[in-house]
Order: structure tokens, then C-alpha cells, then sequence
């Protein structure tokens, strides 16, 4: 790893590890005054904070993208660092999360499958994909006309955590297509991070 | 500093820059020797900015290259590591910036620099009386200039680009500034490339003055040799006329029958002495306005 990179690295993880804090210190007071206040139940708890840590790869790469590159640029960050660092991103929040889901479900007393970590890795992928798409599809197009594409994006994502283990369990059942799943986002992503960010980051 | 980098020059090279179709550089040939402080001066919109972001590597010229020695600029976190650009923060944009704390740009930046110095940044946030727990977003024009300043010290880059970095201090601070310059620069003989407005007061600090005129470079040159070039004649109109025939005049005034004009001689050319005419030596200031204003 370069120099620069690392530099880099030790910046966003900086900055990651501040934001993904407030985000789970915040889900977590809200968790819990849905849970004790409003008498809810700990099973609805525990799917509270699946969706959470569903849409937190998108919120925080659509943060990253959209308010963070600029300034890694202006204190001499290469273009190369910041592509690179998108993956490098996404890979480091998928490894928290899944300590904070690992926890959730000790929790919960629920055993953990290997489904079940699959299903969990590829709801984050395609979290980080729709997160990494739409900063680039805001920094191109502009705010405004993007917001709507967003609440959009995160409508159909709160949707699609809530009903994700489920879905994509029944997808998984041979190890086959869980290959083909896994190997398509990881493909869509690539491609995302390539064609908008190359050209994206290239006209800042 | 002590490195080899550091003593290369940073060059530009035939650097073109469109936007759209509009071209807003034309075929820019630069080169900024090490140790030396540099005075970039144009009307608003000549360029300067543009020409500071490409020559950090952060915008891409359209045409051409940017090179430390021998190395591409572009690209390069070797060479990038050598250069510092301090532009103005303008924490209305949507960006991190806004919503940053003084202290937290100033990690940002530690991180960043190979050469940074904190204890300097602290005693600067100090000097500058600039608090650290607060956000950028609320700072007054004045302190984000402050906080411009303190990047381009503490970076320890070997050259550091500042763009407007007095903007909107008042007269103690943009003093207080100057001298933390120049005792800098007198003890690591590190390189600036200042923009600025307020010419005059800048022109002591500048060894050479790079003027920039609709895009392209209208001159780089020694700033006291420059002035000692530039003279302003005056007297009665006909006679300022006949002194002048064969230089190129600049800026001419005319009030009533008496007449002012401004001459940049060339290079071991005198003006002939008349007792009719009054030769006055030009500021900075006045000669850019001579030489970039309306009337040329």
C-alpha cells in the first residue's frame, strides 16, 4: 500500500468510524425507547437494527462521496487513492457491521447459519452499491434532482432489509447461485465505482 | 526540507485549460524556482485560481503537464507530497468542510502532510486566537482565512500555494501574517506562490510578481527590477507626448492640458531627463493597474 494511501486510509476510517459511532449510538436510543416506551417487542428490536445496519454502507458512502472527496483532493489525495478507497470503504463496513450484527443476534439467542451471513454480506453489498451510485448520480446531476432518486433508493432499500433475510434466503439454497449473486453485485459495484467515479471524480 | 524534490522546480508546461469551450488558460509556460516567494497577481477571473488548482494537481489542465523535476505532478503522491495548495474555504458549498471543527480540518490536514507541523499549528490557532471546537461553518471570513493560513504554514510543503490568503483580515492580522511569512520562509527557505488582491502592501514580500492577464502570463519578473522599469510621467500634454515617442505608454490620464502616463521601459533603456516633466516612480499596484486595466 502507498504512502498516500495510507495517509488516506487513516483519514476515512477516521471519519467512518466517528459517523458509524453516531449512527449506532443514535439507532440505539431510539431502539430503545421504541422497545421500553413504546412497549415494543426485543424481536422487533433486533429487526430495527437489521434495517440499521442495512442502510448504514449507503449512508455512509453517499456522505463519502458527496461531501468528503473534495476535501481529501484539496490536501493532495490522488484520484487512484479516492477509487480505491471506495472499495477499501465498503469492505471495512461490512467487517463492522458485522460485528455489531453478530452482537445483535447473541442478543436476540438466535444461532447464526452461514445463510444467514450470507444473506447479511450480500444486503450490505447492495446497500454500498445504491450508496456509491448515488453520490456519483448527485455529484453529476446535482442535489435537488437526485433527492427525489434518493428517497426513492432508500424507500425501496428500507423495504428490501426488512424482507431480505427471508428473500434472500430462498435465493441461496444452492452454492451455485449463491456464486452468481454474490459475483453480480460484486460486478455492479465494480462497474459502479469505474464508469461514474473515473469520470465523476476526474471533473471535480 | 532537506530533501532533493524540495530543490527541484515546479514547472508548468504549455498548460492549456477549457471549460466547456471556453478557454480561460492559454498555453501557460511557468517555473517556480525553489526558495523564492512569488506574488501571483490578476483582475478577477484572470485565472489565478485555475493555474494554482492545476499546478496542485487539483484540476486537470486540459493540455499540457505540471512537473516537479522530472516527475509528472499528476497523479503522484510522491510529488504531491511536496506541494501544499491553501485555497479559500468557502463553507457555504456543500462539502465536509462546512460542517468541520477547526481542531478536526486540522487533523484532517495532520494526517494528510508527511511534514506537518503541530506544534506549530497550535501556536498559530493561538496566535490567531481561533477557538478549535469550532465549526467551520460559523467562522467569519477573516478567521477562515486564518485557518488558510495555518494549513499553508504548518504543511511544511516545500512549495505552498496560497490563494487570496489575506482576504478578509484587517490590517494587524494581514502585518501579523506577512511576518510569520517571511520568518518562515527565513528559516526553511521553502517556496510561495501568493494571489492576491492588496498589492501594494504584499509587493516588500514578493521576490518575483508572475502578473496574470486574461488567462495567459503577461509577465514574470524580479518585482525590483520590474519597478525600477516602470516610471509615471506627467507635465503639460504635448511635451509628456514628445518625451514619450518611441516607448510604449500605459494608462494614460488627462487632466486639463496636463497628462500622465505610465512607461515600461525595456530592459538598460533610460528616459531622457526634461525639466518640464515630472518622473515618478510607480508602486506595484499602479503599474498592475497600468498594465492590466480597460484601457490597454
Amino acid at each position: 500500500m502507498n504512502e498516500g494511501l495510507k495517509r488516506h486510509i487513516q483519514y476515512i476510517s477516521l471519519y467512518q468510524g466517528k459517523i458509524f459511532s453516531i449512527i449506532m449510538l443514535g439507532s440505539l436510543i431510539y431502539g430503545i425507547f421504541l422497545t421500553g416506551v413504546m412497549g415494543d417487542s426485543a424481536e422487533n428490536m433486533v429487526r430495527y437494527f437489521e434495517v440499521i445496519l442495512a442502510i448504514i454502507p449507503c449512508s455512509l458512502t453517499v456522505n463519502y462521496i458527496k461531501y468528503q472527496i473534495d476535501l481529501c483532493l484539496s490536501m493532495g489525495c490522488t484520484r487512484r487513492n479516492i477509487y480505491l478507497s471506495i472499495y477499501i470503504l465498503t469492505a471495512e463496513l461490512i467487517v463492522e457491521s458485522f460485528a455489531v450484527f453478530l452482537l445483535i443476534k447473541m442478543i436476540a439467542s438466535a444461532s447464526i447459519t452461514a445463510d444467514m451471513i450470507l444473506s447479511f454480506v450480500i444486503s450490505e453489498l447492495i446497500s454500498a452499491t445504491l450508496g456509491v451510485l448515488n453520490g456519483f448520480l448527485i455529484r453529476r446531476f446535482g442535489h435537488t434532482k437526485m433527492l427525489l432518486i434518493m428517497l426513492i433508493l432508500y424507500a425501496g432499500l428500507t423495504f428490501f432489509a426488512l424482507n431480505s433475510f427471508s428473500l434472500i434466503t430462498g435465493f441461496l439454497s444452492s452454492p451455485s447461485s449463491r456464486l452468481i449473486i454474490i459475483g453480480g453485485i460484486l460486478t455492479i459495484y465494480g462497474l459502479t465505482v469505474t464508469l461514474f467515479g473515473k469520470r465523476t471524480i476526474d471533473n471535480i | 526540507m532537506e530533501n532533493a524534490k524540495g530543490l527541484m522546480p515546479l514547472q508548468c508546461k504549455s498548460v492549456i485549460k477549457k471549460y466547456k469551450e471556453k478557454e480561460v488558460l492559454h498555453d501557460i509556460d511557468l517555473t517556480l524556482e525553489p526558495g523564492k516567494i512569488y506574488g501571483l497577481i490578476g483582475r478577477n477571473g484572470a485565472g489565478k485560481t485555475t493555474l494554482l488548482s492545476i499546478l496542485a494537481a487539483q484540476c486537470p489542465a486540459t493540455s499540457g503537464a505540471i512537473t516537479l523535476g522530472e516527475e509528472t505532478v499528476w497523479e503522484n503522491q510522491q510529488a504531491l507530497s511536496h506541494i501544499c495548495f491553501s485555497r479559500e474555504l468557502n463553507p457555504v458549498a456543500e462539502s465536509a468542510i462546512a460542517t468541520m471543527k477547526v481542531k478536526d480540518y486540522l487533523k484532517a490536514a495532520s494526517i494528510y502532510y508527511p511534514h506537518w507541523d503541530k506544534e506549530m499549528a497550535d501556536r498559530l490557532v493561538k496566535t490567531f486566537e481561533l477557538e478549535p471546537g469550532k465549526k467551520i461553518l460559523k467562522l467569519s471570513k477573516g478567521m477562515l482565512s486564518m485557518l488558510t493560513i495555518i494549513l499553508a504554514l504548518a504543511s511544511k510543503a516545500d512549495y505552498t500555494l496560497l490563494d487570496e490568503p489575506v482576504a478578509g483580515l484587517d490590517v494587524f492580522m494581514r502585518d501579523k501574517f506577512y511576518k510569520l511569512l517571511l520568518e518562515e520562509y527565513d528559516k526553511t527557505g521553502r517556496t510561495f506562490l501568493i494571489s492576491t488582491h492588496i498589492i501594494d502592501e504584499a509587493s516588500p514580500v514578493f521576490e518575483e510578481v508572475i502578473m496574470l492577464k486574461d488567462g495567459a502570463i503577461l509577465l514574470k519578473e524580479n518585482t525590483e527590477d520590474l519597478l525600477s522599469r516602470a516610471i509615471h510621467i506627467s507635465g503639460r500634454e504635448d511635451a509628456v507626448d514628445a518625451a514619450a515617442e518611441g516607448f510604449k505608454i500605459y494608462h494614460p490620464e488627462k487632466i486639463g492640458r496636463s497628462k500622465g502616463i505610465t512607461v515600461l521601459m525595456e530592459h538598460g533603456r533610460e528616459f531622457p531627463s526634461s525639466n518640464d516633466l515630472s518622473v515618478q516612480p510607480v508602486s506595484l499596484q499602479n503599474l498592475f493597474i497600468a498594465l492590466c486595466g480597460d484601457d490597454n
